[in-house]
């Protein structure tokens, strides 16, 4: 591990493919450029720190949109700990969640599920809880937001393993 | 060839290639120009809200994530959530309907702090910030999933 003090070239490269990616032909002969690397250099290096787990994708992010495509909440299970694996496989791969985490709560499963409206979203809520069994759950809607993956995302005060 | 043709073939991101977009229009059947241009607009209207890399924060050394709510009054909301949104600890920060006597708390903050002693000064100073709101911590014992959005 070495520390990001802007000369890394792994911590800049992360740096600018996370926060100014560009929409080109040839992104990582630009990207390289900005950082000293050659284009083979550059598809290289991300390549390997996809491979190691520091990047888990090179895509998009969705956004609100103009025409509120998609709407998500945020749900919380209250699962005894020999129900975990119940729910666990109830809320499985479907595709409308995004997020899912084991906590340290009496609340102990976190998802975030998304889909084309209100009624998509209940409908495939309704299915987990039912397969899933929590002894209780909330929902919990966003109403504002005020960050959204913010700058400690990219690597400035972080560690790129090398 | 519309958006979410272009999304579908994108759903897992580039493949790591001199030519990404090249790769995505051969394998959703159309051109390279076409992809570049149909991103570049769901940029623009806010169908998509960022393109890059997407990072691990273990691998970076983030070894201690977690969830921290706060319980902080309706009127005090707007200050408390700008003033928490500005750490750099946090990278998510919303405000979240309650569902009263259940679950009070309505200030969420995703919290990355490469140990514990980070993540006690994070809610030192976010006591601070909240003027001691009631808080609670949930760290993560597990990630069970984390994709982009697939549509």
């Amino acid at each position: 591990m070495r520390a990001a003090d802007g000369t890394d070239p792994d911590a800049r490269l992360v740096q600018e493919l996370v926060l100014r990616f560009p929409l080109v032909p040839r992104p990582f002969e630009e990207i390289g450029a900005r950082v000293g690397l050659t284009e083979d250099e550059a598809v290289a290096r991300t390549r390997a720190l996809v491979e190691s787990g520091v990047l888990r994708r090179v895509g998009y992010s969705v956004g609100d949109g103009p025409r509120k495509a998609r709407i998500s909440t945020l749900v919380g299970l209250k699962t005894r700990p020999d129900g975990v694996d119940r729910a666990v496989a109830a809320i499985g791969t479907r595709r409308g969640v995004t997020h899912n985490y084991l906590r340290d709560h009496e609340f102990n499963i976190w998802f975030t599920l998304g889909g084309r409206d209100r009624a998509e979203v209940e409908a495939e809520l309704g299915d987990i809880i039912a397969k899933a069994g929590p002894e209780d759950w909330v929902e919990l809607p966003a109403v504002r937001f005020f960050k959204l993956k913010g700058p400690s995302m990219a690597p400035e005060r972080a560690e790129v393993p090398r | 060839m519309t958006g979410p043709e272009v999304l579908r073939a994108l759903e897992d991101g580039i493949e790591i290639t001199p030519r990404p977009f090249a790769a995505a229009a051969a394998k959703a059947g159309t051109d390279e120009a076409t992809v570049i241009d149909a991103l570049k607009a769901m940029m623009k209207d806010g169908t998509l809200r960022s393109f890059g890399a997407v990072v691990d924060h273990r691998a970076l050394g983030f070894h201690v994530n977690a969830m921290v709510v706060w319980d902080v009054p309706d009127a005090d909301v707007e200050r408390a959530g700008r003033a928490l949104a500005a750490m750099p600890m946090v990278s998510h920060c919303y405000e979240r309907r309650r569902v009263p006597g259940r679950w009070d708390h309505n200030l969420f903050t995703m919290v990355h702090a490469r140990d514990e002693a980070e993540l006690e000064g994070f809610l030192r100073v976010g006591g601070e910030v909240t003027a001691h709101a009631p808080c609670q911590v949930l760290r993560t014992v597990k990630e069970l999933r984390k994709t982009g959005v697939r549509l």
